[in-house]
């Protein structure tokens, strides 16, 4: 009994832990711009696109003077 | 001590508050084209940076849709935070504001809203007194 409670406790810190990494990891990774227009329309740009890549470089910038000082 | 209101000392005081409100935010610069307004949480040097890229920012999301219809707010969700504008829709004026990773993009936008409103506030206009004209007596006009 007691064993089976180790298995079973041990599968569960797993799941956590693993959730808890994909999670971590997929954050991470997923740089996006967001742009509302003001005609209500809001354009959301993934990191892969051509929008961000140009989008993304001043906002990179602005966030390292900040982490800079 | 005697202070005098100004729109310096009004938009240090929206920026101030602002940060006080808003804990996830680390740094804040309201502009207008180039000209910084007022900044906290970064240097003079650093705002004018900022000021820059946040500029940069919304000229480039304009010339994405190729028409007439204006950037109003931007968030740019990076690794390492998020860099947020916000522009006045019937001005120029606008506010650059970078937070932590994890910050709710709706209160982030709601209070750099509310900062903005705050700087476009006038100071009330001292009213003028009304004065009657004193009725002149036919003994004084001699």
């Amino acid at each position: 009994m007691p064993r089976r409670l180790a298995t079973l406790a041990g599968l569960a810190g797993a799941a956590v832990a693993a959730v808890f990494a994909f999670r971590r990891g997929l954050g991470g990774r997923s740089e996006r711009v967001d742009v509302y227009f003001d005609d209500g329309s809001l354009v959301s740009y993934a990191s892969s696109s051509a929008e961000a890549q140009r989008l993304l470089p001043p906002a990179r910038d602005a966030l390292a003077v900040i982490r800079a000082s | 001590m005697c202070l005098l209101a100004s729109p310096a000392m009004d938009v240090a005081q929206a920026l101030a508050d602002l940060l006080e409100v808003g804990p996830q935010l680390e740094a804040a610069a309201v502009f207008r084209g180039a000209e910084v307004l007022g900044a906290v949480g970064v240097d003079d040097e650093g705002a004018g940076r900022i000021v820059g890229d946040a500029g940069r920012l919304l000229d480039l999301a304009g010339e994405l849709r190729g028409d007439s219809v204006r950037a109003t707010q931007i968030r740019a969700s990076l690794a390492g935070g998020g860099v947020y504008v916000v522009r006045e829709a019937e001005g120029d004026r606008a506010v650059v504001a970078l937070a932590a990773r994890g910050a709710t993009p709706g209160l982030v936008f709601y209070d750099l809203k509310r900062c903005l409103a705050a700087v476009a506030e006038e100071p009330p206009k001292p009213r003028r007194r009304r004065t009657t004209k004193k009725e002149e007596e036919p003994g004084d006009a001699a």
